[in-house]
């Protein structure tokens, strides 16, 4: 890390929620598109939880976002992601014990997040197979959110070494 | 089709409600006044150009006129040219380092962008960043899924 402490601050007011207390709160005339998008990339996307949570956590990984990777959202735990799971979703993932469909997904996010120029054919007849048009579309907003949030945390500075798993709820929309 | 990060809403519609949400916060970048839309247009360029996106390096939006600046900014010419101003200079450098790894973004770096636009100025240059090297990623990863060289 290049910083010892935040680049910025927090609003002044708090609102009691998580995104708009944060300093994104700042950037007034964004924040409210900003905190619309973040919570439809779960509540507008057909794509199950679990699968979503997986993308998350890919880029994360990638990413080194230490905030982002310490969280687990309940609504992808209700549907059934485990941390034996999660541990799964590192650079090992394609020969892993993982499904056919959670391959897929992590293979997804990695084309994204290493070399977005080349998708491999073989890669995209599986989507195709698993997913519909507008899945692959979500997943690809959702992944996209996802990475500007976490690139953003980073940016800001004031990243920790390491936290505690935490679980959190979905912020209200 | 080869897409660039305007032309991409129409590659993204099928995702219905959440296609719509994403466009909106792209259309608030560019009509905030935290950080000006011209200043936000070269760093568009420069990133578009470290991806290797030729297709997004060739679009040119109205808000910025100058092709000499452009120009300059696609050919990194920018740091040593008159044309720019301190301000653009400072977004500039914050680009060419969030780029390559935002974790590398140091203090010195943040500070010249907060004396020429505050702290919120920075904030909404980072989310700006966030969502242009997003759509920059996804134009190019749908065209290559539909054939397209995105390069």
């Amino acid at each position: 890390m290049s910083s010892s402490g935040p680049r910025v601050g927090a609003p002044a007011r708090s609102s009691g929620h998580v995104m708009r207390d944060s300093s994104l709160g700042l950037a007034t005339q964004l924040i409210d598109a900003l905190v619309q998008l973040n919570g439809s990339v779960w509540r507008r996307n057909d794509v199950r939880p679990a699968l979503i949570e997986m993308l998350r956590l890919r880029n994360a990984r990638t990413v080194n976002c230490v905030f982002c990777k310490s969280v687990r959202y309940d609504v992808a735990r209700a549907d059934g992601l485990t941390e034996e799971t999660v541990e799964l979703i590192d650079d090992g993932f394609a020969t892993s014990t993982l499904g056919e469909v959670e391959k897929t997904v992590l293979g997804f996010a990695d084309a994204y997040l290493r070399n977005p120029g080349v998708f491999a054919p073989e890669l995209l007849a599986r989507l195709r197979a698993h997913f519909s048009s507008a899945q692959i579309c979500q997943m690809a907003i959702a992944l996209a959110t996802f990475s500007a949030s976490s690139r953003c945390a980073v940016a800001l500075g004031g990243m920790p070494e390491a936290l505690p798993v935490m679980e959190m709820s979905l912020p209200p929309a | 089709m080869r897409y660039d990060s305007d032309s991409l809403s129409a590659a993204l519609a099928p995702a219905g409600e959440l296609a719509r949400d994403f466009d909106a916060v792209w259309e608030r970048i560019w009509r905030q006044d935290h950080v000006p839309p011209r200043t936000l247009e070269l760093c568009r360029l420069r990133l578009a150009v470290l991806h290797g996106a030729t297709a997004e390096a060739g679009r040119e939006r109205a808000v910025e006129p100058d092709p000499q600046r452009r120009n300059a900014v696609r050919d990194g010419g920018y740091a040593r040219d008159a044309r720019f101003d301190d301000a653009e200079r400072a977004a500039l450098a914050f680009t060419e380092v969030y780029a390559q790894d935002p974790a590398a973004i140091d203090d010195a770096l943040a500070d010249a962008v907060k004396r020429h636009h505050g702290e919120a100025g920075l904030v909404c240059l980072i989310e700006a960043l966030g969502f242009i090297d997003a759509r920059i990623r996804l134009a190019m990863m749908i065209s290559a899924m539909t054939g397209e060289d995105a390069q």
